[in-house]
């Protein structure tokens, strides 16, 4: 089962240390002409020679080195964007000024959703694959869980599908990534992520709370 | 074209509205966009105020939305786009060997309408609800009429179309220059380095740039009952429209600073510059990629291409690292003379780097997901336009100078300009990278005590206040340097190309004596003797 987080980290392993390199074999270069090359008495700049094949052998090891970093990238961007067939659960979220609103399809009359005076709690089992259709009711915001290093924009008359594991037992808080207008700065909510008790005892909880017919 | 006996230049005050000598409409357009820097720069020094801690202290929300859509609209549409056409202007016909830049009448239409489209931006700010709230980039449906209502939305859009038509028009000129007025001998492949920046960088600007202004004014049309972007289709068109624009620009932003950059290196070695026709090819190769990258900006919409975007993307890191050899080619084997313009330009380099590599990282989707929108994506952007950008600008600036005005700038106040914008850029724009990793998101007014972002914001506020105070460094300099002035003689580097070869500033039709030879991009070195790398075994 593919989580963002874990995509996340697979793709950067391979992203950070080269660009550690690069950046190392750069810096130590430029330091190495400015100290050794520096004019000093007697001592003339040597004439500018060609070094065609010196220049075209870095630029294949630069195409190679983007060969990879592609390579790396597809590979996961295409599992990223897969969806299973029947999640473990479902989530709609709807994105608006300034707030949220999440139902569940299991859990019919079931809501969380953005108060006067506090932001919502997005309840999802923990561990297992949770679909979320995110969708806009104005203008465009974006679904961020840092912790899950996802995020994707809520766009106006489409709705959006993708898959996010939560992991159980830690503090995790979404926020609006598109700038919205006045008050996106509040636009902010937390997650429950339940273990397989948990998430029973609230799915009882919430049926019980639900308005009747 | 006809040409007629020339009129006896405008001087004074008319001379500075209607005077169409190429030197003198640079110049302006150079005041101009600094004119905007000093603004949009009070304008971050308040976000920044505001965002040092939590919870709202100088502005309100409506007041900071206002405030960082203006300072991003400046930054980019009036000042580092206009400023890197003013070198443009003033040098390109010099190192061409030209006597006049190709249409100098458009020339100065250009810079008007910039003038005016920029101070009816800001006009903005005059508008009952205030200026532009939609964000420099005024994504659509955020920027229509029920979103952000207002007359100062108006005017920032009908400011930005004007002044962004005056760059076209800017570009449009120097374009011909190069094509049409190149000095004898001066075949394509000895156009100096700079000109060629100044070739990719004025053909992406007429390529690209009517883009935005299509975008922007659907945009208008649709802020008044038209209806050009309905539904989702509507949101995405603009983002291509806009982005299709919008990606150019970045590199708009970067090449005449690459160019400028090389041939200051090349100068103060004291050597040719490495790798010519490397470089030449690798800056058309990057020019042509950059007009296939913009969806990398919609990764998150879920509307484009992932895979076609991220490889245009990532393959831009071939032509950006070939610029990178060509630095450090010409640096090995050179005698070294470490004066302002010379340590500018190789702070450029380094520090550029790191927008360079975090451009890397976020042009993959799956990590381009995560720090999106974030103050991530601020640090990488900033990292390659103020932090690397404006280092090469200030490495023109000192390397120009004396050209322009007769006189140097002080070279102990410009390394000490130089100590104070190293060390500010790197404290403000170091911990938005990590501000942005943990979950800050970009364009936020305000953040709570919990999220625990506030000593990093402190550590980026005081970091943005030394900013302020090299730039109140360079402003003493000029101070100092035109009040005590020091001539500085026609060539006072041992420059390379035809600039040098005439009086500082040059008169009016730029060489009264005839042009050296040019058989090669450096004539200078030719008559020095120097010789040309095809010459060596």
């Amino acid at each position: 089962m593919a989580a963002t987080q874990n995509d996340f980290s697979d793709v950067q392993a391979v992203y950070l240390p080269i660009a550690a390199v690069v950046l190392a074999v750069v810096f130590a270069a430029f330091l190495f002409a400015v100290v050794r090359y520096r004019a000093r008495d007697g001592r003339a700049a040597k004439p500018t020679r060609e070094h065609n094949a010196l220049e075209v052998a870095i630029a294949l090891g630069l195409a190679a080195i983007v060969a990879v970093l592609v390579v790396v990238t597809f590979g996961v961007d295409d599992d990223e964007a897969k969806v299973a067939g029947r999640p473990a659960f479902r989530v709609d979220a709807v994105a608006f000024k300034w707030g949220w609103q999440f139902t569940y399809p299991g859990l019919p009359g079931v809501v969380d959703r953005t108060t006067d005076t506090a932001p919502p709690a997005l309840h999802v089992p923990a561990g297992r694959e949770v679909a979320v259709r995110l969708s806009t009711r104005d203008t465009t915001h974006a679904f961020w869980i840092p912790e899950l290093r996802y995020k994707r924009d809520a766009w106006p008359d489409v709705a959006q599908t993708f898959a996010l594991t939560f992991p159980a037992g830690q503090h995790l808080s979404g926020h609006c990534a598109q700038y919205c207008g006045l008050r996106h700065s509040d636009m902010v909510f937390t997650v429950q992520a339940l273990g397989r008790e948990d998430f029973a005892a609230w799915v009882a909880r919430a049926r019980g709370r639900r308005p009747g017919p | 074209m006809s040409v007629a006996a020339p009129l006896a230049p405008a001087r004074g005050l008319a001379g500075a509205v209607v005077g169409t000598d190429h030197k003198s409409v640079a110049a302006r357009t150079f005041i101009t966009a600094f004119g905007f820097f000093f603004a949009g720069g009070v304008v971050a020094l308040i976000m920044r105020w505001e965002l040092a801690t939590p919870g709202m202290q100088v502005t309100s929300r409506a007041g900071y939305d206002q405030l960082f859509t203006m300072h991003g609209s400046t930054m980019i549409y009036l000042f580092v786009t206009p400023v890197a056409l003013s070198l443009g202007t003033y040098f390109v016909p010099l190192q061409v060997g030209a006597a006049e830049i190709a249409g100098p009448r458009v020339n100065l239409i250009g810079y008007w309408l910039l003038a005016f489209g920029g101070v009816i931006a800001w006009s903005s700010f005059l508008a009952r609800n205030g200026a532009a709230q939609a964000a420099w980039t005024a994504e659509f449906p955020m920027s229509d009429a029920p979103n952000t209502p207002g007359t100062g939305m108006d005017l920032w859009i009908a400011g930005v179309m004007l002044a962004t038509s005056g760059v076209i028009l800017m570009a449009a000129c120097q374009l011909a220059t190069i094509v049409a007025r190149r000095a004898p001998g001066m075949t394509m492949l000895r156009v100096p380095v700079f000109t060629w920046s100044m070739v990719v960088t004025c053909l992406m600007v007429v390529s690209a740039f009517p883009s935005l202004l299509i975008a922007m004014g659907g945009l208008l049309l649709d802020r008044h009952g038209v209806d050009v972007y309905p539904g989702a289709g509507g949101a995405t068109a603009y983002q291509h429209l806009f982005w299709f624009y919008g990606h150019p620009v970045v590199y708009v932003m970067f090449f005449p600073f690459v160019g400028a950059s090389l041939e200051v290196i090349a100068t103060f070695s004291g050597r040719r510059v490495f790798g010519y026709k490397g470089i030449v090819l690798s800056l058309l190769a990057f020019a042509a990629l950059s007009m296939a990258v913009w969806g990398h900006h919609m990764f998150t919409t879920g509307q484009v291409a992932n895979h076609y975007f991220s490889l245009t993307s990532t393959m831009l890191a071939v032509p950006a690292g070939m610029e990178y050899v060509a630095a450090i080619g010409t640096l090995i084997g050179g005698a070294l003379v470490l004066r302002t313009p010379m340590l500018f330009a190789i702070a450029f380099f380094l520090q550029f780097l790191l927008g360079g590599l975090s451009g890397i990282y976020v042009g993959s989707p799956p990590l381009d997901y995560h720090v999106h929108d974030s103050y991530f994506v601020v640090a990488h952007f900033h990292y390659t336009l103020l932090a690397g950008s404006v280092f090469g600008l200030f490495a023109a600036v000192y390397y120009w100078w004396p050209k322009v005005t007769g006189f140097h700038l002080r070279d102990g106040l410009g390394k000490l300009h130089l100590a104070l914008f190293v060390i500010g850029t790197n404290v403000t724009f170091l911990p938005m990278f990590f501000l942005g990793y943990d979950g800050m998101p970009r364009r936020v007014a305000n953040y709570t005590p919990a999220d625990r972002w506030t000593t990093l914001n402190v550590l980026s506020t005081v970091g943005a206040f030394v900013i302020g105070l090299s730039i109140a460094v360079f402003c003493l300099n000029v101070l100092v340097s035109w009040l005590r002035a020091e001539p500085a003689g026609p060539d006072p580097w041992g420059g390379q190309t035809l600039e040098w070869a005439t009086s500082s500033p040059p008169p009016r039709l730029n060489f009264v004596a005839p042009l050296p030879p040019i058989r090669s991009s450096e004539p200078l070195l030719d008559l020095r003797g120097v010789p040309a790398p095809e010459a060596l075994p």
